[in-house]
This record gives C-alpha cells, sequence and structure tokens, in this order.
C-alpha cells in the first residue's frame, strides 16, 4: 500500500503510527467489504468499529472491550480509564434467546454470530462432555425469565418496509452492515463534495470498518423481545455500545420484524383470521380527501375490536385506515353507512360502497352491495381534519337491523411471528443446577444477571492485570489459549495489539485527548461525526445519511456535523443535554444522536470540555441589554434576516428549518459564536450559513455605524433574551388565533356548535360564544381562547371550526321564545324561520360586543350578553330586553332544558354544569316543569306598559 | 417623454428603460441624501394585530409605519413615473395597472368593492372584513390609509351603498351596516334578507350586485359543492329590495364567480365551466328564466312568481337545440372559450363613465381569476336577447381578479385573490386599480352581427388597403356540449368563407360578408393583417362572437 504517502492532510489531522496502521489495516479489511453485496457478517472478532477507524493498535481499547478486567482484576482508575465494556445481563435471558440459538452459539460462538467478542466457551473439554455441559448450560440459562406472558407479534409487510426504511436511514448503518445498497440522494454542492472526497482520502481511499454483526437473529429471538430490547438496550447492553435510537414502540416493533424478517417466511401455516380490525393511524396535515390518507405515513398501527378511534392521539389533522373482514351470515343485499365528521369511506370486496368524502359536519351517506354468506374484506378510511370528531359505521342487510358493526363480525388475517427453528425447551432443573455451576465457573465473572436477582458468585482464581505484566504471549492471548481460559477469536492485529498493552502494563492514569479518543472510539462516535481527522460517515456508508425532509442545505441536512473543537462551540450543560437527553437542534436530519446513557458518556461533555478549551474557560461577560433593539434589527427581515433561514422559537423560518436561534445563547459559548459568525467556514466547512462580516467589515453599515463588534455583540444580547424578546420582524405565527384584546371580536362562519350562520363572539374577559342567526339562540359558551380562524383562512376555508377554548358547553337548542296555549303546552319543535322569528341584526357598543335583536310574532326582543368578572370567575350576564303591544297571554321563555335543580340561593343548576340565576321584570317568574320527559326551565313573561326584562346569569 | 418609436414593443421597451432607471435611482440617491433618511430606524410592527385591534388610530398607524418610509415613497414615485413614461407593454400604454400599497400583515383578499361620496373606497374581503381607504385615489396611491369600517362577516362578496348604509353580500344574507356613533366604524348590522339557505359547504357563495334602477340588489347563489342544491335557492338569483323584500329571479345557476349590470339596467353573471357549462359563461339573467344548471330546479315550489319549473334538458346536446325545448333556457350571451379567454370569469363591470375610461363607453368588463386578467364583452340585443364578442383588454393583473367597480373618475378598482384557486398574477392577493392613460388604443371597437356576416368598427380610422384585404381576416367557428359532466372540448368546428371585406365610408369600419355563419357557436375571428390608417397593429387582434340569434336585417 502505497497511497499512505500520497495521504491528503486534513486541518487538524494528526498522523500518528497509530492512525496510518488503523487506515492499513481499514484498508486491508475493505478488501472483504468493497463488493457490493450487503448484508455480509465480518469474519473476524469485531470490537467496535470505532477502533478500526481510530487505532486498531490502541491495546487499551481491547482490553475495555473484551472487558479482560473482569477477570484480571484492575483499580478502579484504570477500569475507568478503559471504558470496560460490560457483556449483556442475562437475568431474563431465557425470554429474550431460543434454546436452539443459545445451544449452536455456546457451541460456537462465531459460527451464529460472526465477529462477536464472545470467546468459545469450555474449549478445553472433549467432544461429548462439552456437549453435555453447554445442554446443562442451555437449561439453566433457558429458566431465567421474567414470568411474563410472551406477547406475539403479526407478520406485516407494512412494518417491514417501515423496519426497512428505519434501519437504513436513523443510524442503526453507522455501525451494522447495510442490508441494501442506499439510495443515491440529490449530489450536495460542489463544497460539499470537495469535504467529501477530503473526507474519503483521509479514510483512506477504500476505508471502511468492520459491520457489528447482528447473527443469526431470526434463530435467536422474536420479534416481541427484540423490539423491547431495541427501545431500551442499555438494560441488557448497559455500557452503550448498542445506544438506543429513541425509537418509540411501533418504530421499534417496525425494525424488530425487518430484522427478523426469515421469520416471516415460514408460510406453510394457514393464515387464519384473528379478532378485531387492523388499523393504521396518522397524523396529517390537513389532508381533507381520503384518497390522500394513504399516502402519508401511519404514526402507528395495530388491531382494534371495532370501528373505534380508540387509539387517537389527537382530536383535529388526524386519520385512520381500518382493514379487515366481515362475516355475512345471510347473502343478499347489504347497506352501509358511515356518519363522520370529517370525511369516511367504506370499501368492502375492493368496491366503494360509501363516499362521505371531504370536510363537512356529522353527515351520514351511505350505498349498497350484493354480498354472499361468508367473509369479505372490508376497509373504511376516516379522517378529521378539524373541529369536533363524529365516527360511526353501521349496516344493515337481510336480518340485520341498521347497527353499528359488531365486532362479533369483525376479523382480520394476521400470522404471528415465531423464530426459526423454535423448539420448545422442558428445562429439566438437575441439569439447570448443573448449568448453573457451570455458569459461575466459566461465565459469570463476565456475565451478570442484572435485573435485580443474586448473581451468581464468580470462580476467582485469574492473575490480576497488574499480575500479568509482561506476560503478553501466555493464557488467553497465546497462540493455543490453555483450557479454562476464554478463547477469543482474535485476528492477528488484535493479537499483537493485546500482547503489546499486557506486557507494557497499562498506566494509571490517561491524558484527557487519549480519553477521548478512546471513549469516540469505543462508542463509535467516529461513525457519524468526524473529529481530528478521524471518523465521519465512511465512504460506503456516505449515502445512508438523509435528511428527514425536502430541505435546501445539501451535506449540511444529512451529513452529522464534526466535532472538532465542540467543546469550545457547545456549553457544558447543553453537550450533556445531547449526549443523555434525546435533544435535538436539527429537525432536518434523519440520522438520530443515539443515546448512549448517562453513566457511559457522562464523562464526555467535561472531557470534551477541559481538551477543547485547553483549561482556558472564561466566565462570559452579562449581555449588553443596551443593544437589543438594534440586535433585533439585526436577526430580522430588515437586517440581516437570520430568521430567512433559522427557526425562532416556535416560529418557523421563513426557508430552512436552521437552528433555534432562541436556543443559541444557551447552546453555544459566545467565543465560538463571535469566531463562527465572523467566518463561518472556518468553524464549519461547507456550512450554508452567510459570512456578514466579510474580512471583518460589516455588510449592513446602517446599524451601529457598521461597527463589527458591536454589532455581534448586540445580536447575542438580543437572542440572549431568547424566547422573552420582542419577535424579530418578518415572522409569521402559526395558527390564525383571534384574540380579543380590549375589544370583543366577531366571527361569523361555519362554528361547530353554532351552525352555518354562527355569529362567534370572543369577549376580552376570556369568556365567548356562539350565537345561531338561524334559531335566535346562544348555541354555545366557552371560556379561554376564542378561535382558530386558520381553518378558514386557509385554502378554500372548508368545514367547520370548533372553539378554542375550553368548558364548552351548549345551551337548549330550539326557539328562545314561544306562546304555549297554557302551563303544559309542550315546547314547540320548530324554530327560526319556520316558528315565525326574523332575525334582525346585532348592534355594537363601545367595546364592540354585540346585542342581538329579533322579531317574531310581534314582539321585539333584544338579547344582550356581557362577560361579567367576578371575584376573579366571569359569568355570562345576558339581557333580553322583550318589547310587544298589549300583554299577549302565554309569552315565555326557555332557558335550558336537562336535569334541572333549585339550589338553596334561587339559582338554578342544569345537569350539575350550568348554573342560572334570573332577576326578572315585575309580572314575570321562573318555573321549572317537566315536559317531554325532561325538566325544562322556563320564565313565563308578563309585558307591563309593553315591556319586560329578564336578567339571566350563566355560570360555568 | 414620448416614444419615439411607435412600433417599439415590449421587448423595445424593455431595453429602453435600463439607463432611465439608472437616471431615475440618481436622482432617488440624491433626494434621499438630503432627507432624515434612515430607511432602517423604523420599527416594524412586530405582531399583525389588524384582526384583532381595529381602531381606527392604530391602523392608520400601521399603515403608514408600513408605507411611509423615505425610501419605500421615492421608489414608489419613481417605479410609478418610469412606468408612465416608459411602458412595459404595448396594453401599459393605453391603461395602467396602479397597485395599491396594502397594510402589513393583512389577508386583505378582495371580495365586493365600493365608494362613497367623498372618494373614500370600500373593501369587503373573503376573511369578512370591510376596510375604508382614503387617498386611495393619489397617484401613485402610496399615502392610502387604511382603517377597518367593519369586521368578522361572513365572506362579503358583494357590497353597494345606499344613503349612510353599506349593503353587504354575506353567505347567509346581505346585511346593511351603518355607523351610528360617527367614528367611521359600522356599529349597527341589521338583516336585510336571509331569505335563501347555506349549510356550511364553502361553495355556498354569494355574489351580491349594486342596486339595480329600481332598487333592488341581485344575489347569485353557488350551488353546494357547486355540484348540488341541497339548501333552499343554492343555484339561484334572487333579488332584494333596500327594506328586505326577496324575489327569486331565476333558476340554473351552478358556480358564479360575479355579477353586474349592462348600461341599460339588465343584470348579467358570469358562471364557471362545469357541470352544464362547457366553458365559463355570461349570462343574462333574464327573469323567469332558466339559466341552464339543473340542479337547483328542486325549489320552483318555493318560488311560485316563477311558475312551472322547466323540464330538465338532454345530457350531451348543444345549447341552441335545448334552447327551442325549453323556452325558459337563455342563451348564454358570451362564451368566454376556456384558456383562450379566461379560465375562471368573475367580476362584471360596465363602463358607464361617458368616455372618462377611453373608447369603449357602455361596454362591458369582465375580470377572470385564474389568468389575472379583464376582458371587454360588446353585446347587442338581436330578436330581444343579448349576445355579442368578447375581447382581450388587459393582462398583468398581481393576483386573482374577482370584484371590479367603476369609480366615478372613470378608473376601475379590481381585487385580486389567489386562495383556494390558484392565480397567473402569483400574488396571494392584491388591489389595483385600472386606469386609461388618455391614448386610445388601436382595437376592434364593436362587433355586431347581420344576417350574412359581421360588422367591425374599430377605434381608430383603419387603413382601406388591408381591411378590403381577405388575407387580413381568418374566421373558425366551434362550441360546447351542453351536458351534466364537467367542462366540455371545443367542438363541431367549422370554417365558414368569407366572401368579402367592404370599408364603411366612415373609414373607421368593416363589413364582413360571410358564408357559413353558425348558430350556437363561438366565431373565432383573427384579424392578423389589418393596420390602421397609422399603419399600426390592433392590440389585439382577435374576437370571439358567441351567436345564437340571426337579425332579419
Amino acid at each position: 500500500m502505497t497511497t499512505t504517502n500520497k495521504l491528503p492532510v486534513l486541518p487538524g489531522l494528526q498522523r500518528s503510527a497509530a492512525i496510518t496502521a488503523a487506515l492499513l489495516a481499514a484498508a486491508v479489511f475493505s478488501v472483504a467489504c468493497s463488493g457490493i453485496s450487503y448484508g455480509q457478517e465480518p469474519a473476524h472478532l469485531v470490537t467496535g468499529p470505532g477502533l478500526a477507524a481510530g487505532g486498531l493498535a490502541d491495546g487499551e481499547l481491547l482490553l475495555g472491550e473484551l472487558n479482560c478486567v473482569g477477570c484480571h482484576q484492575a483499580p478502579p482508575a484504570v477500569r475507568e480509564s478503559l471504558f470496560v465494556k460490560q457483556p449483556p445481563l442475562l437475568g431474563h435471558v431465557g425470554d429474550r434467546i431460543t434454546p436452539n440459538y443459545l445451544r449452536s452459539f455456546l457451541n460456537d460462538p462465531q459460527s451464529q454470530k460472526p465477529g462477536t467478542q464472545m470467546p468459545t466457551p469450555l474449549h478445553g473439554l472433549g467432544k461429548a462432555a462439552r456437549k453435555d455441559a453447554i445442554e446443562d448450560l442451555v437449561h439453566y440459562l433457558s429458566t431465567l425469565r421474567s414470568g411474563l406472558k410472551p406477547v406475539g407479534v403479526e407478520a406485516d409487510g407494512y412494518l417491514l418496509e417501515t423496519g426497512r426504511g428505519l434501519f437504513h436511514r436513523v443510524g442503526c448503518v453507522a455501525c451494522h452492515e447495510p442490508q441494501e445498497a442506499a439510495k443515491k440522494g440529490k449530489p450536495g454542492s460542489p463544497a460539499d463534495e470537495i469535504l467529501r472526497q477530503a473526507r474519503a482520502r483521509a479514510q483512506g481511499e477504500k476505508g471502511e470498518h468492520p459491520s457489528v454483526p447482528l447473527g443469526n437473529l431470526a434463530a435467536k429471538t422474536t420479534a416481541s423481545q427484540l423490539a423491547a430490547f431495541l427501545m431500551d438496550p442499555l438494560s441488557v447492553r448497559p455500557s452503550g455500545r448498542m445506544p438506543s435510537l429513541n425509537l418509540d414502540r411501533s418504530e421499534a416493533t417496525a425494525l424488530a420484524i425487518y430484522l427478523l424478517r426469515e421469520q416471516m417466511k415460514q408460510g406453510e401455516e394457514e393464515i387464519k383470521p384473528l379478532p378485531g380490525l387492523s388499523y393504521k393511524y396518522y397524523h396529517t396535515g390537513g389532508e381533507s380527501k381520503f384518497a390522500d390518507i394513504e399516502k402519508l405515513l401511519p404514526r402507528k398501527r395495530g388491531v382494534v375490536n371495532r370501528f373505534t378511534l380508540g387509539p387517537k392521539e389527537r382530536n383535529a389533522n388526524m386519520a385512520f385506515v381500518y382493514t379487515g373482514l366481515i362475516r355475512i351470515d345471510k347473502a343478499g343485499k347489504y347497506k352501509f353507512f358511515t356518519k363522520t365528521d370529517d370525511g369516511s369511506a367504506l370499501f368492502v370486496g375492493g368496491r366503494k360502497v360509501v363516499d362521505n368524502d371531504g370536510v363537512h359536519g356529522g353527515q351520514e351517506r351511505g350505498g349498497e352491495i350484493e354480498l354472499t354468506e361468508g367473509l369479505h374484506p372490508i376497509k373504511v378510511i376516516y379522517f378529521n381534519v378539524g373541529g369536533p370528531y363524529v365516527f360511526a359505521v353501521y349496516y344493515q342487510g337481510p336480518g340485520v337491523k341498521k347497527k353499528n358493526i359488531p365486532s362479533s363480525v369483525l376479523s382480520h388475517v394476521g400470522q404471528a411471528m415465531k423464530p426459526v427453528g423454535f423448539e420448545e425447551l422442558k428445562a429439566d432443573p438437575a441439569r439447570a443446577a448443573r448449568g448453573r455451576k457451570l455458569f459461575g465457573e466459566n461465565c459469570a465473572s463476565c456475565h451478570s444477571l442484572g435485573n435485580g436477582l443474586a448473581e451468581v458468585p464468580a470462580k476467582a482464581g485469574a492473575p490480576s492485570l497488574a499480575a500479568i505484566k509482561g506476560k503478553g504471549a501466555g493464557g488467553c492471548l497465546a497462540d493455543k489459549p490453555p483450557a479454562g481460559t476464554p478463547a477469543y477469536s482474535l485476528s492477528p492485529a488484535q493479537k499483537v495489539a493485546l500482547r503489546k498493552v499486557v506486557d507494557k502494563g497499562v498506566a494509571a492514569t490517561a491524558a484527557a485527548a487519549d480519553l477521548v479518543h478512546r471513549s469516540f472510539s469505543a462508542h463509535n462516535c467516529y461513525g457519524c461525526h468526524e473529529r481530528g481527522g478521524i471518523g465521519g460517515p465512511s465512504v460506503r456508508r456516505y449515502d445512508y445519511f438523509k435528511p428527514s425532509m425536502e430541505v435546501d442545505m445539501g451535506d449540511e441536512a444529512r451529513v452529522p456535523p464534526h466535532l472538532n473543537r465542540v467543546g469550545a462551540k457547545l456549553r457544558g450543560d447543553w453537550l450533556d443535554g445531547v449526549l443523555t437527553n434525546r435533544g435535538t437542534i436539527r429537525p432536518y436530519m434523519a440520522t438520530r444522536m443515539p443515546q448512549f446513557g448517562e453513566a457511559n458518556v457522562g464523562h464526555l461533555g467535561k472531557l470534551l470540555a477541559s481538551v477543547d478549551l485547553g483549561g482556558n474557560e472564561k466566565e462570559e461577560p452579562s449581555p449588553n441589554l443596551e443593544l437589543l433593539r438594534p440586535g433585533r434589527t439585526l436577526v430580522g427581515n430588515k437586517g440581516l434576516s437570520c430568521v430567512t433561514c433559522h427557526i425562532y422559537g416556535s416560529f418557523k423560518s421563513l426557508g430552512i428549518p436552521a437552528a433555534d436561534l432562541t436556543q443559541m445563547t444557551r447552546r453555544v459559548r459566545k467565543d465560538w459564536f463571535v469566531s463562527f459568525l465572523l467566518d463561518p467556514q472556518k468553524e464549519k466547512p461547507g456550512t450554508r450559513m452567510p459570512q456578514f462580516w466579510p474580512e471583518g467589515k460589516a455588510v449592513r453599515k446602517e446599524v451601529l455605524d457598521g461597527d463589527t463588534n458591536a454589532q455581534i455583540e448586540a445580536i447575542w444580547a438580543y437572542l440572549s433574551k431568547g424566547k422573552s424578546s420582542k419577535i424579530p420582524s418578518g415572522l409569521r405565527k402559526v395558527g390564525n388565533e383571534l384574540i380579543p384584546d380590549d375589544e370583543a371580536i366577531i366571527y361569523r362562519h361555519f362554528i361547530q356548535g353554532g351552525g352555518a350562520r354562527a355569529i362567534g363572539v370572543g369577549y376580552p374577559e376570556e369568556v365567548n360564544l356562539a350565537y345561531d342567526a338561524n334559531s335566535q339562540r346562544i348555541a354555545m359558551i366557552w371560556k379561554g381562547g376564542f378561535i382558530d380562524a386558520s381553518r378558514h383562512r386557509n385554502g378554500r376555508g372548508q368545514g367547520f371550526q370548533g372553539p378554542l377554548g375550553q368548558e364548552v358547553l351548549k345551551l337548549v337548542a330550539g326557539a328562545p321564545f314561544a306562546m304555549l296555549e297554557n302551563g303544559e303546552s309542550p315546547w314547540p319543535g320548530e324554530s327560526g324561520k319556520k316558528a315565525g322569528f326574523k332575525m334582525g341584526g346585532y348592534r355594537l357598543d363601545k367595546q364592540r360586543r354585540p346585542a342581538f335583536f329579533y322579531s317574531f310574532n310581534g314582539i321585539k326582543v333584544e338579547d344582550f350578553p356581557v362577560p361579567v368578572e367576578s371575584k376573579g370567575a366571569v359569568y355570562l350576564e345576558r339581557i333580553l330586553a322583550v318589547e310587544g303591544t298589549g300583554n299577549p297571554a302565554g309569552l315565555w321563555f326557555r332557558a335550558a332544558a336537562g336535569n334541572i335543580e333549585a339550589l338553596a340561593n334561587g339559582s338554578y343548576r342544569v345537569d350539575g354544569k350550568l348554573t342560572f340565576s334570573f332577576g326578572l321584570s315585575p309580572g314575570c317568574r321562573t318555573v321549572v316543569r317537566n315536559s317531554g320527559g325532561k325538566q325544562e326551565l322556563l320564565v313565563s313573561i308578563s309585558l307591563e306598559n309593553g315591556k319586560a326584562r329578564i336578567e339571566e346569569k350563566i355560570s360555568w | 417623454m414620448v416614444m419615439t418609436s411607435a412600433s417599439a414593443g415590449p421587448a423595445a421597451n424593455t431595453g429602453n428603460r435600463e439607463l432611465p432607471m439608472k437616471m431615475y435611482l440618481l436622482l432617488a440617491a440624491l433626494f434621499l441624501s438630503f432627507t432624515a433618511g434612515d430607511g432602517f430606524a423604523g420599527d416594524p410592527p412586530a405582531e399583525l394585530k389588524y384582526a384583532r385591534r381595529s381602531t381606527r388610530e392604530e391602523t392608520r398607524k400601521a399603515t403608514l409605519d408600513a408605507h411611509d418610509v423615505p425610501g419605500e415613497r421615492i421608489n414608489a414615485l419613481l417605479e410609478y413615473q418610469l412606468d408612465n413614461d416608459f411602458p412595459r407593454t404595448e396594453e401599459d400604454k393605453y391603461y395602467r395597472i396602479v397597485t395599491l400599497p396594502l397594510p402589513d400583515g393583512v389577508q386583505f383578499e378582495p371580495g365586493g368593492i365600493e365608494f362613497d361620496d367623498k372618494g373614500r373606497i370600500f373593501v369587503s374581503t373573503r376573511i369578512g372584513d370591510i376596510w375604508m381607504i382614503e387617498n386611495a385615489l393619489e397617484l401613485p396611491p402610496y399615502r392610502s390609509e387604511y382603517s377597518l369600517y367593519a369586521s368578522g362577516l361572513h365572506e362579503v362578496l358583494g357590497l353597494a351603498r345606499k344613503g349612510d348604509w353599506l349593503y353587504a353580500t354575506q353567505r347567509g344574507e346581505i346585511t346593511r351596516i351603518k355607523d351610528v356613533d360617527g367614528d367611521d366604524r359600522g356599529d349597527l348590522f341589521e338583516v336585510v334578507s336571509d331569505g335563501w339557505e347555506i349549510g356550511g359547504d364553502y361553495h355556498e357563495y354569494a355574489f351580491g350586485s349594486k342596486f339595480d334602477d329600481e332598487g333592488y340588489i341581485w344575489v347569485v347563489l353557488c350551488l353546494t359543492g357547486s355540484f348540488s342544491s341541497q339548501h333552499l335557492f343554492r343555484g339561484w338569483s334572487v333579488k332584494v329590495s333596500a327594506d328586505g323584500k326577496m324575489v327569486p329571479m331565476c333558476s340554473g345557476v351552478r358556480s358564479p364567480g360575479g355579477i353586474g349590470r349592462n348600461d341599460a339596467g339588465d343584470l348579467f353573471y358570469t358562471d364557471n365551466q362545469g357541470t352544464w357549462n362547457g366553458t365559463s359563461i355570461l349570462r343574462h339573467l333574464k327573469p323567469r328564466h332558466f339559466m341552464g344548471n339543473p340542479e337547483g330546479n328542486r325549489w320552483y315550489d318555493q318560488a311560485p312568481n316563477m311558475g312551472k319549473r322547466p323540464p330538465n334538458p338532454k345530457s350531451g346536446g348543444r345549447w341552441h337545440i335545448e334552447m327551442k325545448k325549453i323556452p325558459e333556457l337563455i342563451n348564454p350571451a358570451i362564451f368566454f372559450p376556456h384558456n383562450k379567454m379566461g379560465k375562471s370569469a368573475s367580476g362584471i363591470c360596465t363602463d358607464r363613465s361617458g368616455g372618462k375610461f377611453g373608447p369603449f363607453d357602455k361596454q362591458m368588463f369582465v375580470s377572470d381569476q385564474g389568468q389575472s386578467i379583464v376582458m371587454r364583452v360588446f353585446l347587442e340585443k338581436v330578436q330581444g336577447r343579448y349576445q355579442g364578442a368578447c375581447f382581450p383588454f388587459r393582462a398583468g393583473f398581481k393576483s386573482g381578479n374577482v370584484p371590479m367597480t367603476q369609480i366615478p373618475d372613470g378608473s376601475m378598482f379590481i381585487g385580486g385573490t389567489a386562495r383556494g384557486w390558484g392565480a397567473r398574477g402569483g400574488k396571494p392577493f392584491a388591489l389595483e386599480r385600472l386606469v386609461w392613460t388618455g391614448k386610445v388604443p388601436f382595437e376592434i371597437h364593436e362587433m355586431r352581427v347581420r344576417p350574412k356576416g359581421f360588422e367591425l368598427t374599430f377605434t381608430r380610422p383603419v387603413d382601406q388597403a388591408t381591411a378590403a384585404d381577405l388575407a387580413s381576416y381568418n374566421l373558425q367557428t366551434y362550441t360546447y356540449i351542453y351536458q351534466a359532466k364537467y367542462g366540455s372540448p371545443e367542438v363541431d368546428r367549422t370554417t365558414p368563407k368569407i366572401l368579402s371585406a367592404t370599408p364603411g365610408k366612415d373609414g373607421k369600419s368593416v363589413y364582413l360578408e360571410i358564408d357559413g355563419l353558425q348558430e350556437g357557436h363561438v366565431h373565432e375571428l383573427k384579424v392578423p393583417g389589418l393596420k390602421s390608417k397609422d399603419g399600426e397593429g390592433l392590440v389585439h387582434p382577435i374576437a370571439y362572437y358567441t351567436l345564437f340569434y340571426f337579425p332579419d336585417s
């Protein structure tokens, strides 16, 4: 290999002998990996890909990775400096791993998981004795169970595809072997290309690190166990070499199904209908046609026993697709109906039977289909864009009255996944007991049980690390390890490195920079991030790094940032947060920042700071708050327009979603910020961040006289106020909430609960109402936020919008007044125009509060609702002024209907929620009566000089 | 400044703009250096409070904040002068589009436009505001002041004024609004009529006219979802008197885009391509007539004054054939050939300024939402029915044109919105004004049908030689299928023969004798060769005559 002579030097790249060796090793390894086949497992023991990339010759790293100190005791300081990798906890191994896999694996670990660090156990025994001993171990390990009932996971082609995507997109392939070729992304910019080529050359022209093996997973475990592991790998592998990728349950299940896809091939068994319907649940972007729903990526899926919205996570912008079978007991014509708000569609046997599409209120649509006896595929798509949601699915047919489709006739096709070659093992207590003993003697030095179980005592006896100094070629490192010692499948280079470090002895302390490098190697930070010329996505894995959204940021949107000087860039607590708190500032990047566990990487923040700041951590001066105003100008669209690209708190940027500005000063250190603003390319080669002070000279001369330092100070000061500062100019608020400030706001539109001719009124007291101009009544009252107008002010503005606030209550429907023959006459069913009412309109007072007026039967009514604040609470006071000629007999007002309770103070409680109290003009009186099976709260009205007045207080 | 060459086309204009632009900018820089020009010191309004803060002072101030920046004002002035001296297009020479500045952050989607005798312009918007604009008539209009006269209304697509009352056609009713306490904000909202119904479908639009000569506002009511009639009088036109009396007038409406009168006081509306409309159509709202879409005819029993429900037309036929079977079926006065003449005809405005808007007195102007244009319509009454020709008139508006209103100085205010339906102009909304520059374009002025041909008149004297040359003309005809399906291709294509072209003695007309005029067809006449006496070609050498009736003589 002669290319090393021509190796280009990246800034900061240390061409140490170790790195050269590593690159050589990587190049050699790449012979095995450079082909275009994917899914191949490595040939030798793999000790963390970072080692190959960074320094295979570093014996200390191997000491940690192989947990040598598990047998060869070492002082705590030494142990810490080695970042010891603790092997898997076996407390519940019987749940996780099948007996057949355990047997094959113990017999020959490399055959089941090529590259595994697990040594070949009991290699000193004779063939038959060894087989027997392994069987004892299998019996023992199989008894290590949680006692929880195993959960089957259904084979599912859809989840398989989701899992395939996740595996290749969220970061798995930074360490593991890609299973298929990456789709080529959009080419990056020329700058991206230069960087990429430079990195490729630095890594060695075909530089590659070995993949961490997955092994014969399909035989090893079940989908539910694997999913549980993927969600929390640290509970089994506490040392963080397998980090968490923040997968939620559905993602983990999908990924598990993908990794165990061989288990789906066992198709001999008959596929059986299982009870319930299979569903997919979506969060939509306001899709308003059912045909658009299935184009989206479901948020989750599962099984429900009937058509229900049970699994929904929110009420607006959501959708379901249900699929399954419906059992028809009698052939004939069947009618299906959906009653939905908003749209839906129902298919039977692939034919669309009900089309209830679009955005609308609770609307019922039906359709008919001829069906034979037996099972028929059924599919229902439902979505709600906003406002209230209604969802019901009915059918009727021969012998079936129209009703909700019951769970008893619903089923879906399913097939549980099962480990390949699975055979139940009935543990033999005698064997298990022998196995436990063998475990103590051979395994317990490395493997703990964890899970709160009593640990099996390990056989002591191996010499301490200090004691084997100078004996590098002996024991387990001998060419042929003696019986009783573990036999690792070390490559020659690995063996050389280990012997070297054993001969030399391990230093009691290590330099901080070395520790950073060791930790980066052990946790394979280098798989994604470049630091000191090492690492970053390798040539072959580069194209697996993708942006998560369509965003014009080139490689910056997909390749994780370099970490040169990261300790000088990020504040310690922010860095800690990134390492242990699942935070992300880059929503556009598909690759996720893994979580390695605080115990494993909690030290890194401080280490990085000490290395990168060189001990020069200065206290930052307080921001100069006199510069807030020019700072705001510079950040806004009349200045440097940072908001064009950067998110600002809850505000989207005007373009790409670059890092949130309100987090900036909490995130980065000021010195770095200044340096970055002055020359972005220096700190972050290839960044899209423009240089606003070329050669230190301000572009915008009109702000602060073009003083570069003052301008940067001003931006820093303004950003330091975070979300508490006035937003920069140029931003648009998300949503369109109408906020009554010091005047009432009227909003006439399609309001859910108020009808198509609703007059919404929001009052500054945070009490709101919807008046129905069709039936002259206050239809709905609520507290808190008034209404979000965005539905009606975007696109064509379809559909009904519900209230924004809470404590939403509907008042009695129907006409507000009626002429009754006598006190027992039922309240008329008709209202509005049909009942002779004529809407007159409204007049606004100085606070723009409407007083509605209307007439009927020669009587004029003015209805003036006003919120009143009293003792910290707000109630609605409504004054109804009634005017007529003479005193018509039998004039009544209906305040409420429902369950009415007369309270001691003279007020009335309705349905336990609303309280009414009245002030009435002389001759009027309240009456509670039973009518038509319910109670009504009425006011009998008597006009005096042609007038009556009802003061109604409504509190809730 | 004067154009040096009369034949300079748009390309030449663009080239000529560069030098003066630099000159103007130099002047501007000079001017700015003498003003207290800190263009960035202004603290722009941070949050968009128009919707909720509506006091006059605040909105006025906000508008000034946005537009009274010295740099912007000078820029506006310069741009305006530059456009005046160096028109960008041929159309610009004769009719200028003046774009009004709008208050920052306001969703200003005009639905109706009206003016009062104090020179104030009122604009209702789709989100339910009514804005009052002062100083809107200044040119350029950078000092316009906006204040919110009313808000919270339901998509107002029609504004009319009578005395102190502003009549707003909302989706569900006509409301009249008055400023009782004199603070320039409406505070009394009275229902004039709610005699039709809505169900909550966004397509259930209601477009209202100005008052007609008998004191009625006419309303055209879109079908539910533009396909069916789920609520009372969806798909109808009704008229409402100032005191609230409502009379159903016409059935058969599909999806209107605007309503307006002609000079004689008859009401017309535009109906968009869709079911039973092969292309966008201008129709006379002839009382007791059926406009052509049968979906709303279920309401005849609610409209006894309308007489018997007409039979449903046969889908897949032709209008002129169905009209003979259904006497109530009105002829399309104008077919606007789809994509050639707009694609979504909307607002209607008749030039009644007596010449202040140029040579097209009493002609009708129809805006188009999708193509951001205004078209010109000449109508004549033949056999007692309206029909006529449409011509391209003005392109280049900033958004999707909908309402159009002429103000007393003859200019027309035009509002644009592209929400829900995209528009070529590109902006989400706009308020613009179309102003005649005083120059007379060379255009076909009128196109009348004769028993055996067409008579064209022109706005300027024509060159006799090219007018008499048959090669100057090219005539084709086609029509559309009258069907329940959405839209229609151009069908039944013919090429009539122009037998002779005889220039008139007045020097401004020509008679084309034609063999093969087609009943029920669009007659697409191209006039590429014709020149004016001073050698100019027509600004728009094309006309589309919709022929249903032949004159006796």
